[in-house]
């Protein structure tokens, strides 16, 4: 079941497959905040998205990042700079210019970390997006996947990303059962940050941290089609009705447990 | 519950359905084939199937899924319930 999507896309198309890497400062590369600006920098940036290239060329998936910044160009060996990670952004900013984006440059799949700026334990920016692509898709016709993940921590914990990922799992499970056609990334467990090792400051990675996520984006889009251990739950019932305290993943047998209460229309798999 | 456990569980519930058991199984009009589930038992259920409460009390089940399978095993933890086959 191993490299199912991405090759089994790629024997479908002949063209490259357009992968949207959307988000803040994450996603542009940034390794410390106070450099996102420096335009000499900015040529090196290449943050997950540089280690997620070289992992697809050597897998020989053909890719073309798509999105109108672009930061990494100057990287040796060089990679497709393109992208959508806009430093210090919400993600209601982002929801502002979905529309525009998905237009401008139309993607087969979006990888989407997002809401390490919000500051809220809200996911109603996140909605918004999702919102946005949906109609996007309804009015060009064009069905993108999504991977969305649920985001890392700051180096030092921070209880509201806890909260924020817990919300995404129930909003991503909820659109995922109405027919979106979503998977949920595990960035935040499967990458495992440590922060003695693996953060360049208190939000962003550094470049052993980014070669962790990489993997984890290069995992989901390589392996079988899924709604994601985390989603899983929600996929098959409302948020009222599963104990989220029973909740349990094991990343050993790649599973998820958990008690969830029948509701009168009944749980349909 | 340790994982190994649930996951000999799961193996063993689908060796039980491909022999025909894990549950009494009958027919209950059209083509709907229905399981009554017993408390503390496992059974594994496919993409399409139903659960569905047997009486009006609460009813828990307790759900084990393996990521990219199209089953998973369902305990009944309490209460009553039926396993709707499509």
């Amino acid at each position: 079941m191993a490299i199912v999507t991405l090759v089994l896309f790629s024997v479908l198309h002949a063209a490259p497959i357009a992968i949207m890497p959307l988000g803040d400062s994450i996603t542009f590369g940034a390794t410390l905040s106070a450099l996102e600006d420096d335009p000499e920098l900015e040529g090196r940036t290449g943050g997950y998205r540089k280690h997620l290239w070289y992992m697809l060329q050597n897998a020989k998936i053909e890719a073309d990042f798509v999105g109108t910044e672009s930061a990494g160009y100057n990287i040796e060996p060089p990679i497709d700079p393109d992208n959508e990670g806009h430093p210090g952004w919400t993600a209601a900013d982002i929801a502002g210019w979905t529309y525009s984006i998905l237009s401008t440059n139309p993607p087969d799949v979006i990888l989407l970390h997002i809401g390490t700026n919000d500051n809220s334990t809200s996911v109603s920016g996140v909605n918004a997006i999702l919102d946005q692509i949906d109609r996007y898709e309804t009015e060009s016709g064009k069905k993108i996947k999504i991977y969305i993940a649920l985001i890392i921590d700051r180096r030092t914990h921070d209880p509201i990303y806890h909260d924020f990922n817990k919300n995404l799992m129930q909003l991503v499970g909820t659109r995922i059962r109405l027919g979106d056609n979503l998977t949920l990334v595990d960035m935040h467990g499967r990458a495992a940050l440590q922060p003695a090792t693996d953060y360049a400051d208190e939000i962003h990675p550094n470049d052993a941290g980014y070669y962790k996520m990489a993997q984890v984006w290069f995992s989901a889009l390589t392996g079988p089609e899924t709604p994601g251990l985390y989603a899983y739950p929600y996929v098959i019932a409302d948020a009222v009705y599963v104990d989220e305290n029973s909740l349990l993943v094991d990343y050993g047998t790649n599973s998820v447990q958990f008690d969830v209460e029948v509701p009168d229309e009944g749980i349909t798999f | 519950m340790k994982m190994k456990q649930t996951l000999c569980m799961i193996l063993g519930t689908l060796l039980l359905a491909g022999c025909g058991g894990g549950g009494s199984s009958q027919n209950s009009g059209g083509y709907t084939q229905t399981t009554s589930m017993k408390e503390g038992e496992t059974y594994t259920v496919h993409k399409g199937d139903q659960i569905v409460k047997s009486s009006s009390e609460k009813t828990v089940i307790h759900v084990t899924h393996i990521d990219g399978h199209e089953e998973s095993a369902v305990t009944l933890v309490s209460g009553s319930a039926t396993i709707k086959h499509p």
